[in-house]
């Protein structure tokens, strides 16, 4: 027996599971295997306090409410989307004016690696948008010009939401409930994008 | 498709029923979460994500396997997505064919003892997801290897280092 074909057999033998003349195999190779049987001791020590973790680990807020919300806005089937995205979005922006009223649950993050982590995100969201942009760009031809124009004037909706989010964060960087209306809003952009080229293929 | 009354009105559209689902599946899927990125509001953020994304694709669930199984694999895909979205830019994400690069990215005082949960979180991303995909959630380094886009013996191989570093570190 090689050690790949150990390795394959560790865990049905630390398990029980393996046949008899296996096992002999195994032992005889992992008594003369130092890496084997570092192997082997590794699995045979972790295999009952992994089992021990807990399945469930309840979430520390509830956050169903949150979600709630956001399956509102997304439940919107095919291209429909594009002619509510701008009512939408203006509703967006009433939410995000009523969460500068009421800021809450600032305290818990530091504001640099508040914000490091916000941009982080952006960064993912921006790219990918960047990408589908120069997709639809290739396809805007196919487009008749009032479905550009609706498009066009859906994403301008989304920036100044996506902005007045961003500005509040920056005022405000560990609040939750601005952090989910960014990512709503970059979630917005690119699903809106992704319907367009979707949609520019397909004619 | 299961004939799970909850599960079909919830595929049907209802919201109060999807919110049933989410109660019932919450803890499991912000543990998986949690366990994937180390980091607990960031864990809540995917978590909302996932069910967010399985409340858009319900309508694909053909009750092909248990809805918990598809959910679990779900929330997997999310996370890991996430991450090369997240991530693409500043190249931190190491799910690497370079066995050496375990190593990098550990960042704790050696010091330490920790207990199961906390060494997880300490493991470089790669062997973390390998140990937390296999030896946690069951599966295979066949679906490892094509959820995270490595080859199946660099599953193999992250797993056996994350178990090795995790057993250095218990036993301290």
């Amino acid at each position: 027996m090689n050690c790949e074909t150990c390795r394959d057999l560790i865990d049905p033998y630390v398990a029980g599971t393996l046949a008899a003349r296996d096992a002999l195999a195994l032992e005889a190779h992992v008594a003369g295997c130092a890496e084997c049987t570092i192997d082997l001791a590794a699995a045979g020590a972790l295999r009952d306090p992994v089992r021990g973790l807990p399945r469930r680990i309840d979430p520390p807020n509830d956050l169903w409410p949150v979600v709630r919300r956001r399956l509102v806005r997304r439940r919107m089937p095919g291209w429909g989307a594009l002619a509510a995205a701008a009512v939408l979005l203006i509703a967006l922006s009433s939410v995000v004016t009523a969460l500068l009223l009421d800021r809450r649950d600032t305290a818990a993050v530091p504001l640099a690696s508040g914000m490091a982590a916000v941009r982080m995100v952006e960064a993912g969201y921006v790219e990918q948008a960047r990408e589908l942009e120069a997709a639809l760009e290739e396809g805007r031809d196919r487009l008749a010009p009032e479905t550009i124009a609706t498009v066009e004037r859906n994403l301008e909706v989304i920036a100044e939401a996506i902005a007045e989010s961003r500005a509040a964060l920056e005022e405000d960087p560990a609040n939750r409930d601005l952090r989910i209306l960014l990512r709503t809003g970059h979630e917005q952009r690119v699903a809106l994008l992704e319907q367009a080229v979707r949609l520019s293929r397909e004619l | 498709m299961n004939a799970d009354p909850g599960l079909l009105a919830a595929r049907a559209g209802d919201p109060d029923a999807f919110g049933a689902l989410y109660r019932a599946h919450a803890g499991r899927i912000f543990a998986l979460c949690l366990r994937l990125v180390g980091d607990s509001q960031r864990a809540e953020e995917l978590t909302q994500d996932v069910f967010v994304r399985a409340w858009e694709r319900l309508a694909s669930y053909r009750g092909e396997s248990a809805f918990a199984t598809w959910l679990h694999r779900l929330a997997v895909n999310v996370v890991l997505t996430d991450r090369r979205t997240t991530w693409r830019r500043s190249r931190r994400f190491e799910l690497t064919d370079d066995p050496a690069a375990f190593e990098r990215g550990l960042e704790w005082n050696e010091g330490n003892s920790l207990d199961l949960e906390t060494a997880i979180g300490r493991l470089p991303v790669g062997a973390r997801t390998v140990f937390v995909l296999h030896d946690v959630e069951g599966f295979t380094h066949d679906e490892i290897a094509d959820m995270t886009r490595i080859a199946a013996g660099t599953s193999k191989a992250q797993l056996f280092r994350a178990r090795r570093l995790l057993r250095k570190w218990l036993e301290r």
